[in-house]
């Protein structure tokens, strides 16, 4: 049955700061073993809808389903909500946009804190696991190394191996690529394919970068001002000829996207 | 340990610089006196309860504690003597600089190094607007005055919740307690004390100032250098009290 | 109302299980071993001072005598134990709001949540534990170095007997006083503790490095108030009869 389930389902999603309208009605469902590609110029929203998927946030109103389960309804502060919430989030592996590598542990220990937290395995297969996933993202012998010594595109994908190293179902990414050279980039557009193939994991994958969706989307969302202006199949999405994802594929000025 | 020792006497003689600096902004122009007032206002806004909070109760302590001693020999109306010295010369000065050093000097290492680490104070230097005549100066001369003037007021609440505890709490008489208050101090106990302050003053806002312009690692050396700077002042005051007083038991004063 | 909501589920945290040994020994570490040098810097002139100061206010009523007396009651009842504590809070508390404030700010904490670690369980319930074991320790290291250096003060460079100094002292501290201040500082460590995290643990993302900078500051200050003005109803509590 759970395979059935859609990955991840959005029901009118509103969430604002103050008199910040930052999502406005966002609805989409996502099958499970999909990857989404989310576009959308910088400052609509797309780490806070990110956030939201992960209880970090909570939306002011409409509903979040993961695989299902509706995690809207949870109460952080009692108990039992959190145990659930906690129970849920270890399907997740998260990317955050800056990083967040625990600055007082080496980047070896990073990336085996989750395992060490909830993986019932020994030491040594913990290093193996370490060491694995540090070669796929090209990072073999910054193992010792602290998080400060490191250049920006660096602490992206060791966050990266951080987040895929419980082999969580669905992994969120906030901009895997921006800030790395077109080499690795590409790198880990590939990483990702991989992992989706061989593990059929869920990856949500916000960007800028027009090449890296069409290379790896299944499905692509573009936000604008709070709001889904487009989203569904690659394919459908491309072919529709909506003004907006044209502006944006096309890296163009003129269109309904403005820069203020 | 050598390098260790070389980036001792590196710090050192960056504060000689700092300070000279500081000295020399401090005799000439232009003068930031509508930044200085600001920090000062903002200044006593913030150090005022803190600064009350912590020495109201060592008044009452002193009561609470000299009491029962006193007592002990039948001289309880001695206890007002040592109650108003203590707090003139010794706890009122010490304690309302440690509060300013916690309070205020934390906030201004906090501040300009946050500036720092921004990148800030680089681009005032682009600017050419000296970075210690317009952020160090005005801190450093407000802490030097707002210093002694919260003390004056810390001296006096001292006394009232000393009084409290004297009187209606332990029962010690009104009378007597009030003949005997200004009985040992003298005029020279409050120059002492003030005199002090403005010292300790200078201090916090000379660490502060050196210590947040040194900044440097992000956040993390943001916290460490408003550690820092209370940690420092605090030994420095201590330290410092203790020659004074010393000094001044030697002299007779 | 958020602070006591704070208080709460840091208690659940560390009442639930004992905390993640690691992290315990680090924190315990740093907070007893690495203040010690501060704290022995600090007791030693403080103790000095108390000798110094009292002979000079004792001498004007002729009560140099009783400088035992008032070395033995101020040190040991009242003074180490509150200079350990704010001592504690300006070191101890603002390292504490600092890292937590920082892990705030660059999203670790919340790194953490979704990792469905449980961050007060990780990082808040270790630094209470720690503090609150190590306070104390240092409060009666405090006691000891203090009390010697106003003995040498005294004796020294105040001329006072020492016998009649340590006699007086005995008589006047009982074990019930070291306790108390042994007492009080599990209470200053807890609080000290309780209120650097809760400082560190509200810094926000968009406060940056700014939010580092008054999360340590209100740390330092809250926690050396909130420490003195409880130390005077604690004293009232434990010694007036
Ligand atoms: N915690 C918060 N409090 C108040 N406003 C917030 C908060 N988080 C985000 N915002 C606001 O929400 C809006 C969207 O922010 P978000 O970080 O989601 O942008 P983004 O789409 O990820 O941009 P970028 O591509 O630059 O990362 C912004 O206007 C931001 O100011
Ligand atoms: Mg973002």
């Amino acid at each position: 049955m759970a395979e059935q389930q859609p990955a991840i389902t959005l029901e009118k999603v509103c969430k604002s700061f103050g008199p910040n309208r930052v999502l406005h009605e966002v609805s989409l469902t996502l099958p499970a073993g999909k990857i989404m590609v989310m576009l959308g110029p910088s400052g609509t929203g797309k780490s806070v809808l990110l956030r939201c998927l992960v209880g970090l946030m909570k939306p002011d109103s409409g509903r979040i389903f993961i695989e299902g389960q509706d995690i809207t309804g949870l109460d952080e502060r009692r108990s039992a909500g959190r145990e659930q919430m906690f129970a849920l989030r270890r399907k997740f592996g998260m990317l955050f946009q800056d990083g967040a590598l625990f600055d007082d542990m080496c980047v070896g220990d990073n990336v085996a804190f989750p395992l060490r937290q909830h993986a019932k395995l020994s030491e040594r297969e913990i290093a193996a696991r370490v060491a694995e996933d540090l070669e796929r993202v090209g990072l073999k012998n910054a193992q010792r190394k602290m998080p400060a010594e490191l250049s920006g595109g660096m602490r992206k994908r060791v966050a990266f191996a951080r987040a895929i190293a419980l082999r969580p179902k669905i992994v969120l990414c906030d901009e895997p690529s921006s800030g790395l050279d077109p080499v690795m980039s590409a790198t880990l557009d590939e990483l990702i394919l991989d992992l989706h193939r061989t593990l059929g994991m869920t990856f949500v994958v916000i960007s800028h970068d027009t090449a890296e969706a069409r290379k790896i989307a299944d499905y692509v969302g573009l936000l604008y001002k709070g709001e889904l202006q487009a989203f569904g199949l690659k394919d459908e999405v491309l072919r529709s000829n909506q003004r907006a994802i044209n502006q944006f594929f096309e890296r163009s000025t003129e269109g309904p996207i403005q820069v203020l | 340990m050598l390098s260790r020792s070389f980036r001792w006497f590196e710090a050192c003689a960056a504060f000689v610089e700092f300070f000279c600096a500081v000295c020399r902004c401090l005799v000439t122009g232009p003068r930031y006196l509508r930044e200085t007032l600001r920090v000062m206002d903002l200044l006593i806004r913030r150090c005022l309860i803190p600064v009350g909070l912590a020495v109201a109760p060592v008044g009452a302590v002193i009561s609470l504690q000299g009491a029962g001693l006193f007592r002990m020999f039948g001289a309880e109306s001695l206890l007002s003597s040592l109650l108003a010295t203590a707090i003139f010369r010794e706890y009122s000065p010490a304690l309302a600089s440690v509060m300013v050093a916690a309070q205020a000097g934390s906030s201004i290492a906090a501040r300009i190094g946050t500036m720092k680490v921004r990148g800030q104070i680089d681009a005032l230097a682009v600017m050419s607007v000296d970075p210690i005549r317009y952020v160090v100066v005005p801190g450093l001369v407000a802490c030097v005055i707002v210093t002694p003037l919260l003390s004056v007021l810390t001296t006096l609440l001292g006394l009232v919740s000393g009084w409290f505890f004297a009187v209606p709490v332990m029962g010690v008489d009104h009378g007597s307690f009030l003949a005997n208050l200004y009985a040992q101090v003298s005029l020279v106990d409050l120059w002492v004390g003030l005199g002090k302050c403005m010292a300790f003053g200078t201090a916090v806002g000379l660490i502060a100032g050196f210590l947040g312009l040194r900044t440097s690692g992000g956040a993390t050396g943001v916290g460490k250098a408003a550690n820092d700077t209370v940690t420092m002042t605090i030994v420095l005051i201590l330290v410092a009290d203790y020659f004074v007083s010393m000094v001044l038991l030697r002299l007779g004063v | 109302m958020e602070f006591l909501h704070f208080v709460r589920r840091a208690l659940v945290a560390q009442f639930n299980g004992p905390p993640p040994r690691d992290e315990f020994v680090r924190h315990a570490l740093d907070a007893g071993v690495g203040s010690l040098p501060l704290l022995t810097l600090l007791t030693i002139f403080a103790g000095m001072n108390l000798s110094v100061q009292a002979y000079g206010t004792f001498v004007r009523f002729g009560g140099q005598d009783l400088l035992g007396l008032f070395c033995g009651v101020g040190g040991i009842r009242e003074l180490y134990p509150v200079m350990a504590a704010v001592i504690c809070g300006a070191r101890i508390g603002a390292t504490l709001a600092a890292s937590l404030a920082n892990m705030q700010i660059s999203e670790q904490v919340e790194a953490l949540e979704v990792m469905a670690v449980d961050p007060m369980r990780l990082l808040v319930a270790p630094r209470l534990w720690a503090v609150t074991l190590m306070l104390p320790l240092l409060c009666g290291y405090a006691d000891v170095v203090g009390l010697a250096a106003s003995y040498w003060a005294a004796t020294e460079q105040m001329g006072v007997n020492g016998g009649t100094f340590m006699e007086q002292v005995r008589d006047i501290v009982h074990l019930g006083d070291l306790a108390a201040g042994v007492f009080k500082g599990v209470v200053f460590g807890w609080l000290v503790a309780i209120v650097s995290c809760y400082h560190g643990y509200r810094a926000l993302k968009r406060d940056g490095a700014e939010g580092v900078g008054v999360a340590t500051n209100r740390a330092i200050v809250h926690s050396a108030v909130l420490c003195i003005v409880l130390n005077m109803f604690l004293s009232a509590l434990l010694y007036v009869r």
